[in-house]
């Protein structure tokens, strides 16, 4: 069959989309990607630009077709392809609620009613199945679009604005996050939307997957101070977190050592559970474990160790042949102390005592 | 005439002089109470102050003037004097109070003569009834999520993380010893708290005072949804106060910062702070 040269280029950036998120699949395959509710939500925006591609490119395939199935596998196709194109803008905003909250709880609540427009959408477009509102084939099955489809489409990228918003909402009230760049993924996918609009070569999946790559390097340059092994800051973050010190754009306050003398394995565990959400842990080395604070309060510290302690208590009294021996030791910054000193007075610190 | 510390094992001499709310106070970690006795030993004099920041490394230490009953122009010179001394012991920099009630003019006017500053203003503690409280829309108006529940179905252990959670969250000002008041110190019906993520996240605790008064002693919450969550547990509590005690209860609420009082202001607009006497003195000089 010989494809216009827009549809040869459009199969050819859905094979392309469909082969680099299969790549991305399987780099985050890894230990420190995988559990977190960050992860999955990444995950679901790949899976969607993937059924994107996949759709796509069985719904351009199938024009100029005439064997019996086409027309059906075109209209399916097509159909599905809408829904996953008004999904991504969906899965788009939940991914940047939970990089920015970090709550499977409120991305619970809000995805009931970021839901709504999808399942609004998903009936508009089965009613279209039967009344060509939206959108059309004609005998070559080329896909026409009425003025309403237009309005429609138009929605899909309310999941964006409003995604964006909710950003700007986040920095408003808590400064620049370092921690999501939304460019990497936006400036593609608007070169890719360009593309699609105005150049009439479907090109979406496309610019969604290289969108998706460049989000998926600048989370590396985070993911990278997280543990393969154990899921907790790594070393590298630690010196990382003293960079930023020099460089004056890392305050704290305090800082706390566990260390579990018989380094049973559980101390990393149960230190996740017990101490406040949003606590950075760094797992040093061995048992050993510290966390940097921005508390100056003596009997909050105290507070925390004894919280810690009591949990190793009750952790000790059912696991008898796995005991978790515990040492605590916190510091108090000086002034204007800079972290590396302050660290290196802690440990000074944990000689003597020792 | 002689000083004593009025203790646990002895605020009961001085119950006569202290309005009860003010000397339940009295055990409380950073809370520290004086007296005056004659020669017979009956209770002259009483002062009850609150260090604050003592344990702040990063914050010069205060002290906040609670309670003062004046036993006579020599009872209240010695009273002050220890005061005075036990202060600059504590490294205070700074002495303050607020005062309300039938006593706060006869204080304060005793404190202005010990160096005090003093003037009459609003207070920040304001006043509000139980039933005007219950009308508002917040309150009477939606349901309560499941995720808002009252502190009795709590255990202390769960209780303690979810206090050190909000206390590791919080920027605010909150009471000083917050985090080592037990669990039994609030109202266990009426106050309630907060769980998201498996973890507590808010807290609104109230305290029953002797003389039967509500006094909201914290109100937290952090996370995304912190707002809407203030407000759901501000309404389960209402509810909850609603079943327990009869509207006319008087509810006491601080205004020590910013939000208390736009969240106050909502709460009920217009409402005006207690009428209080208040001042303060540097310390670090002999003021008398």
């Amino acid at each position: 069959m010989n494809y216009p040269v827009e549809i040869k280029i459009s199969l050819l950036s859905d094979v392309v989309a469909v082969v680099l998120m299969i790549a991305i699949l399987i780099m985050t395959h890894r230990n420190r990607w995988r559990g977190n509710i960050e992860s999955k939500v990444f995950k679901g925006l790949v899976w969607n630009v993937i059924l994107d591609a996949v759709f796509s490119a069985a719904s351009y395939g199938m024009r100029y077709q005439t064997f019996p199935a086409a027309e059906s596998i075109e209209i399916t196709s097509k159909f599905l392809l809408e829904v996953v194109s008004f999904t991504l803008g969906f899965f788009w905003l939940m991914f940047v609620d939970v990089m920015l909250f970090h709550s499977p709880d409120h991305l619970r609540r809000k995805f009931k009613v970021a839901l709504i427009p999808v399942v609004i959408a998903i009936v508009l477009l089965t009613v279209n199945l039967f009344t060509g509102i939206l959108y059309t084939f004609d005998s070559d099955l080329v896909y026409s679009g009425t003025w309403l489809n237009g309005i429609f489409e138009g929605f899909q990228f309310a999941y964006f604005i409003l995604a964006f918003y909710v950003l700007l909402d986040f920095e408003k009230k808590h400064g620049k996050l370092h921690s999501l760049n939304v460019k990497p993924f936006l400036i593609p996918f608007l070169c890719g939307m360009f593309v699609t609009v105005f150049l009439h070569c479907t090109v979406l999946a496309l610019g969604c997957a290289v969108g998706i790559i460049s989000l998926f390097l600048s989370l590396h340059k985070r993911i990278r101070f997280i543990s393969d092994e154990n899921g907790f800051y790594n070393s590298e973050y630690l010196e990382y977190l003293k960079f930023l010190a020099e460089q004056g754009r890392f305050s704290f306050g305090s800082a706390i050592v566990f260390e579990d003398i018989n380094c049973s394995g559980e101390m990393g565990i149960l230190l996740r559970n017990e101490l406040p959400d949003g606590a950075e842990l760094i797992h040093v080395s061995g048992g050993e474990y510290l966390m940097i604070t921005g508390l100056s309060k003596r009997s909050r510290l105290k507070m925390l160790c004894e919280l810690v302690g009591d949990a190793v208590a009750e952790f000790n009294a059912e696991h008898k042949n796995n005991m978790i021996a515990l040492k605590t030791k916190f510091r108090i910054r000086r002034g204007e102390e800079g972290l590396a000193g302050f660290l290196e007075e802690l440990k000074a610190q944990s000689r003597e005592e020792d | 005439m002689g000083i004593v510390e009025i203790a646990e094992d002895s605020v009961e001499d001085f119950l006569g002089l202290m309005d009860v709310d003010a000397a339940e106070n009295i055990g409380r970690e950073f809370f520290r109470g004086i007296g005056v006795t004659g020669k017979d030993g009956e209770a002259i004099a009483a002062l009850i102050w609150e260090l604050k920041h003592l344990e702040d490394d990063d914050r010069a230490t205060e002290s906040r003037i609670h309670f003062l009953a004046s036993g006579g122009k020599e009872a209240d010179k010695l009273m002050l004097a220890e005061y005075t001394r036990l202060a600059q012991e504590d490294d205070v920099t700074r002495s303050y109070y607020e005062m309300c009630g039938e006593r706060a003019e006869t204080a304060a006017k005793v404190l202005k003569s010990c160096g005090f500053s003093m003037r009459e203003t609003e207070g920040q503690m304001v006043s509000m009834d139980l039933g005007g409280l219950s009308s508002h829309k917040v309150v009477s108006l939606g349901n309560v999520p499941d995720y808002i529940f009252s502190l009795d179905k709590l255990m202390v252990r769960q209780f303690h993380k979810g206090v050190t959670n909000c206390l590791f969250h919080s920027r605010r000002e909150l009471l000083e010893d917050v985090d080592s008041l037990p669990m039994s110190w609030y109202e266990s019906g009426v106050s309630c708290c907060c769980e998201t993520d498996e973890r507590i996240n808010g807290f609104l605790l109230v305290h029953e005072t002797p003389s039967g008064k509500l006094r909201a002693e914290m109100l937290t919450a952090h996370g995304p949804d912190y707002r809407e969550n203030l407000m759901l547990m501000m309404r389960f509590s209402i509810r909850k106060a609603l079943e327990k005690y009869p509207p006319e209860t008087e509810v006491l609420v601080e205004r020590h910062d910013d939000h208390v009082r736009a969240l106050i202001t909502y709460m009920a607009p217009g409402i005006k702070g207690m009428g209080a006497y208040c001042g303060e003195r540097k310390e670090g000089r002999v003021a008398l």
